[in-house]
C-alpha cells in the first residue's frame, strides 16, 4: 500500500469517536501537565498507564502521544507568562517570550507559538509519515546481533542526552540490572528473587516509571515550587508585520526540530536551542534577541514541536527512543504486547498509521485550544502546587497498586521514588533506567541468540555491517560529549 | 585543586556501586555459561561489575571544584521532601489495616495541614474529595480490590 492509502486507513481509525476523544483527552492533559510545574509528560503517561490496562492499545498510544506533543504547547504558557519553563524544551522560549510579556505582548507571543507549533507539528508529522516506513523496511533485515546493537545504541544514546554520560550510563545499567530480577525467560531459573514470591515477576515497568517520574518529581518540586505573578493575555493573533517576521523562523524551526528530533541522543531541548541560535545568527539585528524578539519565540517553539514528532521516527521504526517520554511510550507498547521496532510497521500497521493520523488531528485540537483558551489555561497557573501534589501522590499509589493488586509494589514505589528524588537532586537521569528495565530482556535474549549463532564468538557483533554501524554510533554517542568538552577546554587555553 | 562532592551525591554513588557489587556477588553463584551462550548468571555479573565501576566513576568525574556555584536543586532544603516521603510511607503502611480510603485521606490531610499549613476545612474537603474520587474510579469503575478498613471501606 502507498503512504496515502496507509494514511487514509489510519485516518479512518483515528476519526472514530472514541479515538478522537482519546486524542482530545491526550492533548488536553498534555497541555495541562506542560503548563503545571512539578509534573511533566513522562509522569503523566506513567500515571495513566494503569488506567489503560485492558484498553485498546491504539487508543492508549493515541492518548500518550497526545500528552507528549501537547506538553510542548503547555510548556510555552509558563515560559511566556512567568518565565518558568514548564518543560526543558521551552527554556529558549522564555528568553524572548517573557520579555514580550513584559512589553504587553504576551498574547502575541502565545499566539505565534501556537501557530508555529501547529505548522511545525503538521510538517513534522508529514516527515514522520514519509521517513519512518522506509527506515523500518530497511531495518527488517535485522537479526539478533542487530537487535543487540540497537539496544546498546538506544541505551547509550539516551544516556548521552543528559548532562553527564557516565551518570546516564550508570542509570541505564541499573535498569538492565533490575530487569534480571525474577524468572529468566530462557532457562526458567529464578534469579534475585531472594525467596520472595512477589519478586518472581520482576520489577514492573509501571512501578519504576511512576516512582521515577511521578513520586520523585513531586518530592523534588515540593521543596522548590514558588508562586510568581502572572502577566495578562490579550490580542493573541499576530499583526501582519509580526507574521512576516515569524514565518521563516517557523519553517526553519520546523526543519531543524524534525532533523534534530530524529537523531538519537538529541530531542526537543537541543532542537529549540539550535533553532534559537540559528535565528540569532541569521537576524539583521541580533541585539534584539533577549529583549523580546518574536523570532526568538517562533523558531524555538516550532522546533520543539517538530522534534516531538521527529523523536517518534526512531521510536516507531527502530524501537530506539530519543527522550524520556518516548522511552515510556516504548514501554507502554511492550506492556500491550507489541514489539516496537522494525516489525511494528509490518505487524501493527493499523496501530502505527492510526497514531500518525491522530497526530494531525491532535495538532488541530491544540491550535483551537490554544488560541481561544490560552487565558483559561493561564488561570490554572494560579493554583498553588501545595494543593496539587498530595492528590498526585495518592494517584501514584492507586495506580501502582492497581497494576497487580500488590502492596509490595507500592513499597517499591516508595523506595524507587526516594531513589529517583536523589537522582533528580544530583542530576542522575532517570530515563535510561526505565529504558534499561524495558529493553533488558530483549538485550539478553538477542545476545544469547547471537552467541549461539556465532558458536560463542563476540565477533558476530562487529562483522555484520549493520550491527557494526549501530555499535559505532553508540560509541560516538558516548564519546562525542567528552570530545566536545575536550575541544572547548582546548579552545579556552 | 580540591573537589566538592555533596554528601548526598556520595551516598547516591555508594548506593549505585554497592548495588552493583551485591549483584555481582550473588550472580557469581549462578551458572555462567551454557554451550555457546551466556547462562543465567553471566549478564547479572557483568551488569553488577559495570554498575560498581560506573557508580564510582560518575560520582567523582562530575565533581565540581570547591567554591563553584551550585545548582538550586542540589542546594534545596531536604526537610520538606523527607517529610512528604514519610507521609507517603505512613499512608502506604496504613493501607492494609485502615483501608485505602482512610490511609490516603489521612496521608493527604497530613500533607495539606502539617507540611503545607493550609486551612483546616479546605484541607479536609480536598483530602476527602481526592480519596473518594480515587476510590470510586479505581474500585468501582476499574474493579481494583483495594483493601477495606474495619468500617468496610
Amino acid at each position: 500500500m502507498s503512504v496515502i492509502q496507509e494514511l487514509a486507513t489510519g485516518l479512518a481509525g483515528a476519526l472514530t469517536p472514541w479515538n478522537m476523544l482519546m486524542c482530545l483527552a491526550g492533548v488536553f492533559a498534555g497541555q495541562l501537565v506542560g503548563a503545571l510545574p512539578g509534573i511533566g509528560p513522562s509522569a503523566a503517561i506513567a500515571l495513566l498507564l494503569p488506567l489503560t490496562f485492558g484498553a485498546d492499545p491504539t487508543s492508549a498510544i493515541i492518548l500518550f502521544a497526545g500528552i507528549y506533543y501537547g506538553a510542548q504547547y503547555g510548556g510555552t504558557l509558563t515560559s511566556v507568562l512567568i518565565s518558568v519553563p514548564g518543560e526543558p524544551s521551552s527554556v529558549m522560549t522564555s528568553i524572548d517570550g517573557y520579555q514580550m510579556a513584559l512589553q504587553g505582548k504576551a498574547g502575541v507571543a502565545l499566539g505565534i507559538a501556537a501557530i508555529g507549533s501547529f505548522i511545525a507539528g503538521t510538517l513534522s508529522t508529514i516527515g514522520l509519515m514519509l521517513l519512518a516506513p522506509p527506515l523500518a523496511r530497511m531495518a527488517l533485515a535485522f537479526g539478533p546481533p542487530e537487535y543487540f546493537s540497537l539496544v546498546v545504541l538506544g541505551l547509550t544514546a539516551l544516556a548521552a542526552v543528559g548532562g553527564s554520560v557516565l551518570k546516564g550510563l550508570a542509570a541505564g545499567v541499573f535498569g538492565l540490572l533490575l530487569s534480571t530480577i525474577g524468572i529468566d525467560q530462557q532457562t526458567g531459573v529464578a534469579r534475585f528473587a531472594f525467596d520472595r514470591v512477589w519478586l518472581l515477576d520482576g520489577v514492573g515497568f509501571i512501578v519504576l516509571s511512576v516512582a521515577l517520574f511521578g513520586v520523585a518529581e513531586v518530592l523534588s518540586s515540593a521543596g522548590m515550587a514558588t508562586q510568581r505573578p502572572i502577566t495578562k493575555i490579550a490580542n493573541l493573533l499576530p499583526s501582519r508585520a509580526e507574521w512576516k517576521q515569524s514565518r521563516m523562523p517557523i519553517l526553519r524551526g520546523s526543519l531543524i526540530g524534525f532533523v534534530v528530533g530524529v537523531l538519537p541522543a538529541t530531542g526537543a531541548t537541543i532542537a529549540s536551542f539550535v533553532a534559537y541560535i540559528t535565528e540569532k545568527k541569521l537576524a539583521k539585528d541580533p541585539s534584539r534577541f533577549g529583549k523580546g524578539a518574536i523570532e526568538g519565540v517562533a523558531g524555538p517553539e516550532s522546533s520543539n514541536n517538530a522534534a516531538a514528532a521527529g523523536a517518534m521516527v526512531p521510536m516507531l521504526a527502530l524501537g530506539v527512543p530519543g527522550s524520556g517520554t518516548t522511552a515510556i511510550i516504548l514501554g507502554a507498547l511492550i506492556m500491550f504486547g507489541i514489539r516496537p521496532g522494525p516489525e511494528l510497521f509490518d505487524k501493527n500497521a493499523q496501530l502505527v498509521w492510526t497514531v500518525i493520523a491522530s497526530m494531525y488531528i491532535g495538532n488541530v485540537f491544540l491550535l483551537v485550544m490554544n488560541l481561544p483558551l490560552a487565558g483559561l489555561f493561564a488561570q490554572l497557573l494560579r493554583v498553588p502546587y501545595s494543593w496539587l501534589y498530595p492528590p498526585i501522590l495518592a494517584l501514584c499509589v492507586a495506580g501502582v497498586y492497581s497494576q497487580a493488586n500488590s502492596i509490595e509494589d507500592v513499597w517499591m514505589l516508595v523506595g524507587f521514588g526516594a531513589l529517583g528524588w536523589a537522582m533528580m537532586r544530583y542530576e542522575w537521569p532517570a530515563a535510561p533506567m526505565i529504558l534499561g528495565l524495558v529493553l533488558g530482556s530483549i538485550f539478553e535474549n538477542s545476545m544469547r541468540q547471537s552467541m549461539t549463532l556465532s558458536h560463542g564468538s563476540l565477533g558476530i557483533f562487529v562483522t555484520r555491517p549493520i550491527s557494526a554501524v549501530l555499535l559505532a554510533c553508540a560509541l560516538i554517542a558516548v564519546l562525542a560529549p567528552a570530545v566536545a568538552r575536550w575541544w572547548r577546554a582546548r579552545a579556552h587555553i | 585543586m580540591r573537589l566538592k562532592i555533596p554528601a548526598g551525591e556520595l551516598v547516591l554513588g555508594a548506593v549505585f556501586a554497592g548495588t552493583g557489587l551485591f549483584w555481582a556477588a550473588v550472580a557469581a553463584g549462578l551458572p555462567m555459561w551454557d554451550g555457546f551462550a551466556p547462562a543465567t548468571g553471566f549478564l547479572p555479573l557483568t551488569y553488577g561489575a559495570l554498575l560498581a565501576i560506573l557508580g564510582i566513576a560518575a560520582t567523582f568525574a562530575d565533581a565540581a571544584p570547591a567554591g563553584d556555584a551550585t545548582d538550586e536543586r542540589r542546594e534545596a532544603p531536604m526537610g520538606r521532601p523527607l517529610l512528604i516521603l514519610l507521609a507517603l510511607a505512613a499512608g502506604v503502611a496504613g493501607i492494609e489495616s485502615a483501608g485505602f480510603f482512610a490511609a490516603m485521606f489521612l496521608s493527604m490531610l497530613f500533607l495539606f495541614r502539617v507540611v503545607e499549613r493550609l486551612p483546616l476545612v479546605s484541607s479536609v474537603a480536598v483530602s476527602a474529595a481526592s480519596a473518594l474520587v480515587l476510590t470510586v474510579v479505581f474500585r468501582t469503575w476499574l474493579g481494583v480490590p483495594f483493601p477495606a478498613g474495619p468500617w468496610g471501606f
